[in-house]
């Protein structure tokens, strides 16, 4: 039985989504043994075929995640041991999840700072509930900078001047603000947040594997490639999907469907929901 | 110059402005008609110094561009081949008006999706009409991903997070939620587009052939160069632009109206008011 021996993670699957509801009282702090389960749960959804999208929520109203333990950092030595050349722990945790070929979404209701700011970076979207969660970097007040990521991550996502105010300004960033940053997708009222996110991760859970992975590997490549080469890599990845049997069957479904006449083409989405019916029924 | 005998373009040139009316019933879909015409268009307006910004429209009410013409897809080998050295086929048309020294601006009243947002993504410029655009990139519904540059234009455009909703959550975007995205400029009342664009296309149009040529590949030196590789190329472009006997006949035409002065210098707030009594408060 996959999913087992988690204490932190509650965790559902439900038709290629699989839910982690983060777990940790009194206030979901980042702790080594978090860390362990994030790793864990990484390393099990890779083998797992039927999952295709991971989304992580709270048990805790008020926090998804407090931050990083604070009292391990103390523990650090007096002095800094040499530059590392290669990833940290903590690194590969996050990276597994930017690169795994399976999609990851925060659905965020509560305070997430800090390390737990950093966590939801890593992951490929964040959404927020509109006056209930709060996003933020407060290492620079204690003293420390982050080191999740964070300073890598956020000048990439939203550029260098906002990234700076979040960083060196240690303020709270309530999600509409988020929002307009860019820190989060979107903001959503709390009561439509949940169905948005199922919604979302159902849909995306009904493709096929194969397409998400492509999808995901050319917006990677975006952010790593000079525009041309990048450009010619999507063709070939676009040459792959195209030439999969089950491409083929859903864009003959989509013909067959509706696609590509007036009436369809006005409601596509409907047309996708029905060839989808189709092909789950078989 | 003139534009003669195109299938689904139907091109009108008025005041150094290419407006291109796409026509290609019953769908607007991206065919082989399109493409021809797309092709032809590029290499004559190229090369037609008469030109100096390009307004894509549709004459179909409900959509601008449906999607590229899956019929052509689902006839892919079973091999995928090896891979591209160079751009080719239809995403070489749409990546070529990135560098063309003209401004390309995509006017967005209707559906679009697939290929047809990705050759709208490919447009110096998108904007959208409150209640009629719907934008979407929904390549992953049929189990394939978008090959025609729309990886790239909405990664770069929107950031990775919200590229990737885009392409894998399958959801319609409106007008407003794709401004709030940055997928398209601004997203405008359905009664204001078409006079926003035809102040913003005549107000381009007003500028140089040879400024807009070196504002746009400073434009594309910031994507493409390094840092410091961009800013020295920026001061190379800026001092070919100072040099100009136009540019100088501008500077001094400018002074001489009173540039620098108290009145002439609170222009730009007389010019708002003027433009909100044309368009109301959407500025």
């Amino acid at each position: 039985m996959p999913y087992e021996g988690f204490e932190l993670l509650k965790i559902r699957v439900n038709r290629g989504v699989l839910f982690a509801t983060i777990n940790n009282p009194p206030m979901n702090l980042l702790t080594d043994e978090l860390y362990g389960e994030f790793a864990k749960l990484a390393m099990e959804v890779a083998t797992d075929d039927k999952v295709k999208v991971i989304v992580f929520d709270s048990a805790d109203p008020d926090y998804f995640i407090a931050h990083y333990d604070v009292s391990l950092l103390l523990k650090y030595p007096d002095k800094a041991p040499p530059k590392p050349t290669d990833l940290h722990g903590g690194h590969q945790i996050y990276e597994a999840y930017r690169t795994m070929p399976k999609i990851s979404i925060a659905k965020i209701e509560g305070r997430v700072r800090g390390g737990g700011g950093e966590f939801c970076l890593s992951l490929d979207m964040r959404f927020g509930a509109i006056g209930k969660a709060i996003l933020g970097q407060i290492e620079v007040p204690l003293g420390i900078i982050p080191g999740g990521g964070g300073t890598q991550r956020l000048p990439r996502l939203i550029g260098r001047s906002r990234a700076m105010e979040i960083v060196v300004g240690g303020m709270d960033f309530p999600a509409d603000i988020a929002e307009k940053y860019g820190y989060i997708n979107r903001a959503l009222p709390p009561d439509e947040l949940t169905p948005f996110v199922e919604e979302l991760a159902y849909r995306i859970a009904s493709y096929p594997a194969e397409t998400i992975a492509l999808a995901k590997k050319a917006v990677l490549l975006a952010l790593e490639k000079p525009i041309v080469e990048g450009l010619i890599e999507e063709t070939h990845l676009f040459n792959l999907s195209c030439v999969s049997v089950v491409a083929k069957e859903r864009m003959s479904l989509f013909l067959q469907m509706g696609g590509q006449t007036r009436e369809g083409e006005l409601d596509i989405f409907k047309v996708v929901e029905k060839y989808t019916k189709k092909i789950e029924e078989k | 110059m003139e534009y003669k005998d195109y299938k689904v373009f139907k091109i009108e040139i008025k005041n150094a402005i290419a407006w291109v009316t796409i026509d290609n019933p019953p769908v607007n879909l991206i065919n082989m008609a399109f493409l021809e015409d797309m092709d032809r268009f590029f290499n004559q307006v190229k090369e037609d110094d008469d030109v100096k910004v390009i307004v894509f429209q549709s004459a179909d009410p409900d959509i601008f561009i449906s999607h590229f013409d899956v019929t052509a897809l689902t006839d892919f080998p079973e091999e995928p081949g090896p891979a591209a050295t160079e751009l080719q086929g239809w995403k070489k048309y749409f990546m070529d008006f990135r560098t063309l020294p003209k401004v390309t601006i995509a006017k967005i009243e209707g559906i679009v999706g697939g290929g047809g947002n990705e050759f709208a993504l490919s447009m110096d410029m998108r904007f959208g009409a409150i209640g009629k655009a719907v934008f979407s990139q929904t390549e992953a519904a049929v189990g394939i991903i978008a090959g025609g540059g729309g990886t790239h234009w909405l990664t770069r455009l929107m950031g990775r997070s919200r590229a990737l909703e885009a392409m894998l959550g399958l959801l319609p975007y409106s007008a407003k939620m794709a401004e709030r995205y940055g997928w398209i400029n601004r997203a405008l009342p359905a009664d204001k587009i078409g006079p926003f664009v035809e102040i913003l296309a005549n107000s381009i149009a007003y500028v140089s052939a040879e400024t807009i040529a070196i504002v746009k590949r400073s434009v594309v030196v910031a994507e493409e160069m390094q840092r410091k590789e961009g800013l020295l190329e920026e001061g190379r472009l800026f001092a070919i632009a100072a040099a100009s006997l136009d540019s100088k006949g501008r500077m001094n035409q400018a002074l001489d109206s009173g540039l620098q002065t108290r009145e002439a210098e609170l222009g730009p707030k007389r010019r708002l008011e003027e433009l909100e009594k044309l368009l109301g408060d959407i500025l």
